[in-house]
């Protein structure tokens, strides 16, 4: 840990206490943005004003049918990749675990693009959510089959590595044999990652699942502060940490499985998000979790609110944006690490 | 002898399909400061491990008649606190927060919501170890021997009628050592029962009021460091020879030369 880091962490607890509320307002801003951001220029209060059913008709239609839906799956796929980040973090002890890092993202688009590519679903479907959170569950429970329930970590991430390395290869096999162009250029704008032209019945479908993990993984909290001494003391404060990571796994598969379905893989959200709120909450692994959620719905919001202001002559997808921004950031954090890392992984 | 005994009855650990500990048996009483001695491979930090309920193990491990393998795990925790050997400490937290993870099996997840009992027991413990002053800076700016002492701390906040400690004083210097061993020992003359591995015949023939001696996974002795302690065992089982001595009544071993 670097000097900087160490006095960063020393931040008063008044500090810490208004970081919360101050990301908040921030996430509710970036909310307001995004309804007002795209080919029609909305104003913030017409905006506010269109969500209450007051102002002109044709923004009331834009912000509610077209916006709304964007605004709110940025604000809980966000926020569920930065708790999901923070809750493997806080399991593996290590700053650079990510949810992708136990394969259920890679495994949730497989399961998706293999009916896109069966022809069972198009991109639109209903059937194409149902099959991705049905993949990123199938991945937990070969996960745990493979590495047994009380494995080690080390076990765990290579099962993990594996199981996205076949996923991994599954996709590209079905992009290889899909039916026709159409369907293979179909697979890969989906795969990018994105929240466009996504309706009320896409957040339906995955709030349900994404609250679900958010309670779920919220809960370990406690148990992810007393794994900072280890598993073995974490085990002797009456720590249940077989059970434990089982639970932490299925939070992030209902999470992750259920963000994947709706707007394919944006990567990078869950790294990023705890990485810059660790030095505000004093390191504590318990304390970042709620402004990890709230950094990644922010960074979420932000960057959908981007692809929609840079010019292109298609929008930009907002997985490779934050792919783009994000893989830059992953090798920084493993340049910082390298001594750590070079130890081997405990 | 007293209700409160940590009873071992034909303890048995295996590791991978191999017997790392066969058939001990002893029975330990509250107040006393037990230390478990052999050669490296000999079963100790094994023996602690099931005592602390972190593997299983056969036979029968009760403390005041209650099998440890049927307790609920956070009254398991509440009664027996275990301080691991090496301790690591994965994120920078205050040194305050990480003796506060003692109150865990005591329902404490969040160390801002500590009730009045878990304060008290966070600053006593704080302070016999001599952490007080040192209480809100990050464990990673510490020194080995004041790392060590805050693990202890984190074991002492527990207030655990039992205190497994994993060779405590293990590359500490010779100050932090006996400091250390000091601080076990207040516990036990406050009615706590403490079980150290240690490697230090020296200390444990001075500080301990029993001694157990492994050797191969099975117990070769059991009882006071006079009886336990003799040249001629410690010949047999470490494969030395020591030097023996007496100040204030009290033995002095140290190990001397190798026997060829």
């Amino acid at each position: 840990m670097s000097g900087v880091d160490a006095r960063a962490a020393q931040r008063p607890a008044a500090f810490q206490s208004l970081l919360t509320p101050a990301l908040a307002i921030l996430a509710a801003a970036l909310f307001v943005a995004s309804l007002g951001t795209g080919p029609v220029g909305i104003a913030p209060g017409e905006a506010i004003a269109a969500l209450l059913g007051r102002g002109s008709e044709a923004h009331a239609i834009i912000i509610t049918e077209i916006r709304l839906p964007r605004a709110l799956l940025a604000l809980l796929i966000g926020g569920i990749l930065g708790l999901g980040g923070a809750a493997m973090q806080g399991l593996l002890r290590n700053p650079l675990a990510a949810p992708s890092l136990f394969g259920a993202p890679q495994a949730a688009a497989f399961a998706a693009v293999a009916t896109i590519s069966l022809g069972i679903n198009d991109a639109l479907s209903f059937g194409l959510p149902l099959a991705a959170i049905a993949g990123a569950f199938l991945s937990v429970f070969v996960l745990l089959a493979v590495a047994g329930r009380n494995a080690s970590l080390v076990l765990l991430i290579l099962a993990g590595l594996a199981v996205s390395s076949l996923a991994g290869a599954g996709t590209a096999l079905a992009m290889n044999l899909a039916p026709n162009p159409f369907a293979a250029l179909e697979i890969a704008f989906w795969l990018l990652g994105s929240l466009e032209d996504r309706s009320s019945r896409h957040v339906m479908l995955a709030a349900p699942f994404i609250i679900a993990a958010a309670i779920i993984l919220f809960a370990q909290r406690g148990a992810f502060r007393a794994l900072t001494l280890g598993e073995d003391t974490a085990q002797s404060l009456g720590v249940n940490v077989g059970r434990l990571r089982f639970v932490v796994i299925l939070g992030v598969a209902l999470g992750v499985g259920a963000s994947v379905a709706v707007a394919g893989t944006i990567g990078f959200i869950g790294l990023v998000a705890p990485h810059l709120m660790r030095p505000l909450c004093g390191h504590d692994p318990a304390r970042i979790m709620i402004p990890s959620a709230l950094a990644g719905s922010c960074l979420l919001l932000a960057a959908d609110i981007a692809v929609r202001l840079i010019p292109a002559s298609s929008e930009i997808k907002v997985g490779v944006l934050t792919a783009i921004i994000g893989v830059p950031f992953f090798l920084y954090l493993i340049m910082r690490q390298r001594r750590a890392l070079a130890g081997g992984l405990s | 002898m007293s209700v409160a005994d940590l009873l071992l009855e034909d303890v048995c650990v295996s590791l991978g399909g191999r017997e790392v500990l066969s058939s001990v048996s002893s029975r330990l009483a509250p107040g006393s400061f037990v230390a478990l001695l052999g050669p490296n491979g000999a079963g100790k930090s094994s023996l602690v491990r099931a005592i602390a309920g972190l593997v299983p193990a056969g036979g029968r491990i009760s403390l005041g008649g209650d099998a440890i393998a049927g307790m609920e795990r956070s009254a398991r925790a509440r009664r027996i606190a275990y301080l691991p050997q090496g301790q690591s400490v994965h994120w920078p937290l205050s040194v305050r927060d990480i003796v506060a993870l003692g109150r865990y099996p005591h329902g404490l997840a969040d160390p801002r919501h500590a009730s009045r009992e878990d304060r008290e027991a966070i600053e006593i413990a704080l302070l016999r170890t001599g952490m007080l002053g040192l209480a809100e800076r990050r464990v990673t700016e510490l020194s080995g021997g004041e790392k060590a002492r805050v693990a202890l701390a984190r074991t002492l906040a527990t207030a655990a009628p039992v205190i497994l400690a994993d060779e405590p004083t293990a590359a500490l210097d010779p100050k932090y050592q006996i400091a250390i061993m000091k601080v076990l020992q207040e516990e036990t003359r406050r009615g706590a029962l403490v079980i150290a591995v240690t490697h230090d015949l020296g200390l444990a023939a001075r500080m301990a009021d029993q001694v157990l001696l492994l050797d191969e996974g099975r117990l070769v002795a059991d009882g006071s460091p006079r009886e336990v302690l003799t040249a001629r065992r410690i010949a047999e089982v470490y494969g030395i020879q020591v030097f023996e001595g007496e100040r204030d009544g009290v033995p002095v071993l140290m190990p001397w030369a190798g026997i060829p």
